[in-house]
């Protein structure tokens, strides 16, 4: 099994009014069976992790954004789809300006690749492990437990020492040939990826250090302005128009993960965007270095999410895809993100209000909640190829083959056992 | 605000609830002024029974409250508990889906108004039903057959349990109820102690700010009867001392949760071991029958509930003492929710709902001394609970925590007591060295009967309301 690396790609194009009907028909052909349609039949391609379709109307121009969260790299999806699905691409980008069409797949290949939107600051929860590896390990855990229930059932288990159950296990995975597979495991991450995501990172401190004496003035009139402009900036009061909520509703919690998009106007003035810019990067850089297993800060239930400025930096993207329901995912972002969303989204309009970029904000939760609800789009079609797997899930299938046939003591070999 | 929010009618261990509709608006708006003043107020002590009264969303629009108004209660309570996303976060679905509800489905007769009396004995339950059926004849009408609560005696719920242990407490009010029977001192505030908007609404909530609720235009309010908020100019708090109530009617089949106890116990001993069937029965639970915490008393029933100064935390973050998917801890994982045990109660503590509800049905008896206690007769609880935000309170609760199957890193596991579990029973884990147990085939032991969204008006907003023009 060779370890890949993983790919958030959105590709963004620009729909005319005139092209929106024939979208819209596409987009609905795929909502109505994501996995399997002939459009774009999500399943028939085993590196898309999650994906989804927003089309977002009346943005002068409307978009339609595509999310991808792949294994490998961008452009051997969007190799793939084309190849394979050119007919389902054409229908999606056939009314975009430019667009090649697939009867050239070289020329549609690099037209999908030029409106790829990059992120500027992106989660991936199951870092280093392909959709293969995430389907295996959870047959691998089911296997184990389905034969520990049979061992407890036929009283083998009364009286057995830890290791030695944990030696009964590892006979159970020996002696199946569809298993071998699970007798050695490859690194969630490699050190040279861990030691340049820290060199970015300690290098940027190092460089806002050194720059401090020029950047401090800039900073302190940057406060003033931003303080100003906090008490004056509108916000949301109020909830959200209840047909929108019950229409986001409609499609929720059917699966384990659930997804959200949201595209929100960036508020005016230069000095938003480059707060913003800051931020995302900043973010993107801790995130790299301490979000490697599986949680994004406190939060444990992100698959893949990203930010980006899109839209000629006139409009903020955030798509999602998250274990549990919308109520939780918010409780989360307002019990143990709320500094760092504020900082985030604080810079598009409506936001609740707050002090100093990063406080009050998300931290004032029915006004937070009632915003996001406010703001998020309707997601018009979404994929994940694995309904029944949360991250932890992921995070413990992986752990208990790591251990598996790991050097355990018996302490470690306690803390397997308690895994299954 | 009324008595409700502050009392769960210990003392008056015979209740009956009046699911009606309103008949005529003019003489409903007439009978409430009439009968506003003998509704329970917090702030006193009733002499002889109890009377509590509930809207739902039709029953406001019903008794004349204007588009206006009404357009600012919360989704949820528009809505109804009946929608289709509703019922699947709530569990709503298969059995316990409305369609089979004996009450308040959209197929069903629309409740408008819930009558609660509460009383000492049953000739005293009977004498105040008959005086207030008279008093809202004409006005009102019953569109289900009246539901009798009891408490036991023994304050015992019909699985065998302690039950109403662990509730959140108001901050800056008077203790008014001992969170254990027989009384111990109340644990550290930090496990109990939510902010007053947790509950009432009109004041600040567990994030600083006032639990909005409904509002009416100040001219709609020419008399003066409700507060201006200082949160909506031009507005009238309709909802200031108020509180959104939910109401389930929750069928439990004992048999089936003796039965499968005591397989499980005769299964374990057939290995040769000795799971007895309360230790089955109180992994489930997460306490023993006498409500002792399984933190706190791991191998054996202490015989009393004991304290509830307990976290899962410092030493049961595995689950080995209390499983991680067992009943209590679901419904309050307390400390346990993430790493970091501080932060993981404060989130907790957002979550909070105040119980209000009471048995129905008599307990089951091996042999039965009278009819109603054999096998077959219906038992379950009323459940009843308060909260400022059904969305961020109830739902949340019954949702991300008791019906999840990934609660707490678990894998495809449910409520093992209340959980609606798939066809051929769930599973659930019991963690234990050197391995886990998992009991398979669990069944579903609770059923949906019925369940309506409320609005529990103050005192105020009750004579507001009877002041209606139609």
């Amino acid at each position: 099994m060779k370890r890949v690396e993983q790919t958030v790609c959105t590709v963004i194009a620009n729909v005319s009014d005139a092209g929106l009907p024939a979208v819209r028909a596409a987009v609905r052909r795929i909502r109505v069976a994501p996995a399997c349609n002939d459009v774009l039949p999500f399943a028939d391609f085993d590196t898309v992790h999650f994906a989804s379709l927003v089309l977002a109307e009346g943005l002068d121009p409307s978009l339609l954004i595509l999310e991808l969260n792949v294994d490998g790299t961008a452009s051997e999806i969007l190799a793939a789809l084309v190849a394979r699905a050119g007919g389902g691409v054409d229908s999606l980008f056939g009314g975009s300006e430019g667009y090649p069409g697939s009867a050239d797949p070289a020329a549609a290949q690099a037209w999908l690749e030029a409106h790829v939107v990059r992120p500027g600051a992106y989660h991936i929860g199951a870092t280093g492990r392909t959709h293969e590896r995430i389907r295996l390990e959870a047959g691998l855990r089911e296997a184990i437990g389905e034969f520990l229930d049979k061992e407890e059932a036929s009283g083998a288990l009364v009286g057995a020492s830890a290791a030695s159950v944990r030696a009964a296990v590892q006979d159970f995975v020996r002696a199946d040939p569809s298993l071998s597979w699970a007798r050695s495991s490859p690194p969630r991450q490699t050190r040279s990826e861990r030691v340049r995501n820290k060199a970015m990172l300690y290098g940027a401190i190092a460089a806002v250090v050194v720059a401090l004496p020029v950047l401090l003035p800039v900073l302190l009139v940057g406060a003033v302005v931003l303080r100003l402009k906090e008490r004056t900036d509108p916000v949301q009061d109020g909830p959200p128009d209840p047909d929108h909520v019950r229409r986001l509703q409609e499609e929720e919690d059917f699966a384990a993960q659930n997804h959200l998009a949201s595209v929100i106007p960036i508020k005016p003035g230069v000095l938003r965007m480059v707060v913003l810019r800051v931020v995302l990067l900043a973010i993107n850089l801790v995130a790299r270095v301490s979000a490697v297993n599986g949680r994004l800060g406190d939060i444990p239930s992100i698959h893949f999410a990203h930010w980006s400025m899109i839209n000629g930096n006139r409009h903020l993207l955030f798509v999602s895809n998250f274990d549990g329901s919308w109520e939780s995912y918010l409780g989360d972002f307002i019990d143990k993100a709320a500094p760092g969303l504020t900082a985030v989204w604080s810079n598009t309009v409506d936001f609740p209000r707050t002090r100093l970029l990063a406080f009050e904000g998300a931290a004032d939760g029915p006004r937070f909640r009632a915003w996001a609800r406010a703001k998020q789009c309707s997601t018009d079609a979404w994929y994940t190829a694995y309904p029944a797997s949360t991250m932890t899930t992921i995070d413990d299938n992986t752990s208990i083959r790591e251990g598996l046939f790991a050097n355990l003591d018996e302490k470690a070999t306690d803390d397997w056992l308690a895994l299954l | 605000m009324q008595g409700l929010v502050a009392r769960a009618y210990g003392q008056l261990p015979y209740a009956r609830y009046l699911l009606c509709a309103v008949r005529d608006p003019a003489a409903a708006r007439a009978w409430l002024g009439q009968v506003a003043p003998g509704v329970s107020n917090a702030s006193r002590r009733d002499e002889g029974c109890g009377l509590i009264v509930a809207f739902t969303f039709a029953g406001l629009a019903a008794i004349g409250l204007d588009d206006d108004a009404l357009a600012t209660f919360p989704r949820p309570l528009q809505e109804g508990m009946v929608t289709d996303h509703r019922s699947r976060i709530l569990g709503d679905v298969g059995p316990n889906s409305p369609d089979r509800w004996r009450w308040g489905s959209p197929g069903q007769p629309a409740i408008h108004v819930l009558i609660a009396i509460y009383a000492p004995d049953e000739a005293e339950l009977e004498r105040e039903h008959s005086e207030r059926s008279a008093a809202f004849a004409g006005a009102l009408s019953l569109v289900a057959d009246p539901i009798d609560g009891l408490l036991t005696t023994t304050g015992f719920e019909h699985f065998g349990f302690a039950d109403g242990l662990s509730q959140p407490v108001i901050k800056g009010w008077p203790r008014r109820t001992a969170s254990v029977r027989p009384p111990a001192p109340p644990p550290p505030a930090k496990w109990e102690e939510v902010n007053p908007g947790e509950v009432v609404l009109g004041y600040a909530d567990n994030y600083g700010k006032p639990a909005r609720g409904p509002t009416v235009a100040a001219a709609a309010d020419p008399a003066g009867i409700l507060p201006a908020p200082d949160w909506a100019s031009g507005r009238r708090h309709l909802g200031h001392n108020g509180s959104f109530l939910v109401f389930r009617q929750l069928a439990q089949d004992v048999p089936a949760f003796r039965r499968f106890v005591r397989s499980a116990s005769e299964a374990s001993a057939a290995r040769g071991e000795s799971l007895s069937p309360e230790k089955v029965g109180a992994k489930m639970v997460g306490r023993w029958p006498s409500g002792a915490s399984l933190v706190n008393f791991p191998d054996t029933d202490p015989g009393h509930a004991g304290t509830n100064d307990f976290g899962y935390h410092e030493h049961d973050q595995g689950g080995f003492r209390c499983p991680g998917g067992a009943h209590v801890r679901r419904s309050n994982p307390r400390d346990s929710s993430a790493e970091n045990p501080e932060k993981s109660l404060a989130a907790t503590m957002n979550h909070r709902i105040l119980r209000r509800g009471r048995p129905y049905g008599l307990p089951l008896v091996d042999p039965p001394t009278q009819p109603g206690e054999e096998e077959g007769a219906e038992r379950g609880l009323l459940f009843l609970c308060l909260n400022t935000d059904f969305e961020r309170q109830f739902e949340f609760v019954q949702h991300t925590w008791m019906e999840n199957p990934f609660f707490a890193g678990l894998c495809d596991e449910v409520d093992p007591v209340v959980g609606s579990q798939p066809d051929g029973g769930g599973t659930f884990k019991i963690p234990d060295r050197p391995v886990r147990r998992r009991l398979t085939g669990v069944p579903s032991f609770v059923s949906t009967k019925g369940g309506a969204y409320l609005f529990l008006p103050g005192i105020r907003a009750l004579h507001y309301l009877a002041t209606l023009k139609g």
